[in-house]
């Protein structure tokens, strides 16, 4: 397979993922190429490469000492922050967005990191058993802790909705 | 695709796996045929494609800003690097353990062999040793040599260690068009890795660049790199035993056989659009590179077994 080919087809989705996941751009960004860059290095044995890449570089944001460090300070900043996303340029959307970005990002912060992972690989379409292989658990639980954390999640979305209101 | 028992009432995970579509056909019929008579399990399956919809929505609805050039340039030069150094690796990491391997089982018989049997082992010791890149691995163990003396005499160095790398030199003498003799081995200068060829730099006539292979392999990839060079250039990597290159005007002709294992790093100049490979007189493979994008590196790889893509 063509590592420069897939990265051309996968580099967007693992990035955006990544990006959800953490809420940091710079993170996202040395997990997504340390995949690539270890895909290159230890070709994988199983056909869908997808899967492997968002599992790779799941486990680099969670395993890597510099990411970990990152991590924790990003936790601890959490609210002030709005690191999902760019500012859109209408400025009336601005604060909108802003607003947003905060709200969404808390709520994702208050979900433990298992959770996160699998609502975030689900979201960009990844089967049970991927999800499973990803984190570390059965195909027979995710489905029990995605019902969990889409409840979790939701009930921290509209309570800090019902909170900036 | 998960089959489900199904008891009296589906739980949670039973129905975000109908929402997901995870179950088989059997089962979502089962499912389905039950939601439609039992009032508390839709209500539980409504909540639950509620609350998928609105993450679904407030994630969507916070931009992501994608990593700029820069930034993907950056990833793809990591990859690049990576690749090269995978490339340089005198083995790969299964051949190397496996040889470790075969390395400690020899040093194990060798303790209970008897004296004519060590001489043969301390020469397979020391090839594998060499292989291995540890050359005095025989000689730290004090393994006896074949003329029965108390250390193993150092193997036959690789028969391409003479080729200087950087220096514009044919791999074998089959390279023609050589404008020069080969510059006299400088031993300061660090060898080639084991099983690797020299570098072979030429300049192809026109914008389409042939690379013809007389044969399949038994395993090895072609990498193809793309780059803002003015001249190509070819090597055999890891796996190279006695393969040979032929420069011809427009084209590069690589002499190889069934039962060849070695890698090859293509680097492709600026000027060529178009690189055809051909491999046992069959068309393999014809890239295309445009020329607005031939100023970044770009990295192709064929497979060059049989049955590979």
């Amino acid at each position: 397979v063509n590592p420069t080919q897939l990265f051309i087809e996968h580099y967007d989705a693992l990035y955006r993922y990544l990006l959800r996941l953490t809420g940091d751009p710079d993170v996202a960004a040395d997990a997504a190429q340390e995949a690539f860059v270890r895909l290159v290095e230890r070709p994988p044995q199983e056909r869908n490469v997808r899967a492997w890449l968002f599992a790779v570089a799941t486990n680099v944001v969670r395993d890597g000492a510099r990411a970990r460090a990152r991590w924790l300070a990003i936790l601890r900043a959490s609210p002030e922050r709005a690191p999902l996303g760019d500012l859109p340029i209408r400025p009336d959307l601005a604060v909108e967005s802003e607003e947003l970005c905060r709200i969404v990002r808390g709520a994702l912060d208050a979900l433990s990191w298992k959770e996160r992972t699998i609502l975030l690989m689900r979201e960009e379409g990844f089967a049970h058993h991927e999800i499973a292989e990803a984190v570390g658990t059965t195909t027979a639980s995710v489905g029990t802790m995605i019902a969990r954390a889409l409840r979790k999640l939701s009930a921290q979305l509209h309570s800090r909705a019902e909170g900036v209101r | 695709v998960i089959r489900l028992r199904l008891g009296s009432h589906p739980g949670e995970a039973d129905l975000v796996r109908l929402l997901d579509r995870q179950v088989d056909v059997r089962t979502r019929r089962r499912l389905q045929g039950h939601l439609g008579s039992c009032a508390p399990c839709a209500r539980t399956l409504e909540a639950l494609e509620r609350q998928s919809r609105e993450v679904k929505e407030a994630l969507g609805r916070v931009p992501v800003q994608l990593p700029d050039h820069a930034r993907r340039a950056l990833a793809l030069s990591a990859m690049e690097r990576a690749s090269r150094r995978r490339l340089r690796s005198p083995l790969p990491r299964g051949s190397w353990m496996l040889k470790a391997a075969a390395v400690a089982a020899l040093l194990l018989v060798v303790t209970v062999s008897a004296r004519p049997s060590r001489a043969w082992i301390a020469r397979e010791v020391g090839r594998v040793a060499v292989e291995l890149g540890v050359p005095t691995v025989a000689e730290w163990l004090g393994i006896p040599g074949p003329d029965g003396g108390e250390r193993a005499a150092p193997p036959p160095p690789p028969a391409l260690e003479v080729a200087v790398p950087g220096v514009r030199r044919p791999v074998n003498e089959e390279v023609a068009g050589a404008e020069r003799p080969a510059p006299p081995v400088r031993r300061h200068t660090p060898p080639p890795p084991p099983r690797a060829s020299g570098l072979v730099s030429f300049r192809p006539v026109g914008e389409e660049l042939v690379l013809e292979f007389d044969s399949f392999q038994r395993r090895g990839t072609l990498s193809l790199w793309m780059m803002d060079v003015p001249t190509a250039s070819v090597r055999a990597s890891d796996g190279y035993r006695e393969e040979s290159f032929r420069i011809l005007r427009s084209a590069l002709r690589v002499h190889n056989a069934e039962h060849s294992v070695a890698d090859y790093e293509v680097v492709v100049p600026r000027g060529i659009h178009n690189v055809r490979i051909r491999v046992a007189g069959r068309p393999k493979a014809s890239i295309g590179i445009e020329p607005s994008t031939s100023s970044q590196p770009w990295l192709w790889t064929v497979d060059l077994q049989r049955r590979g893509s």
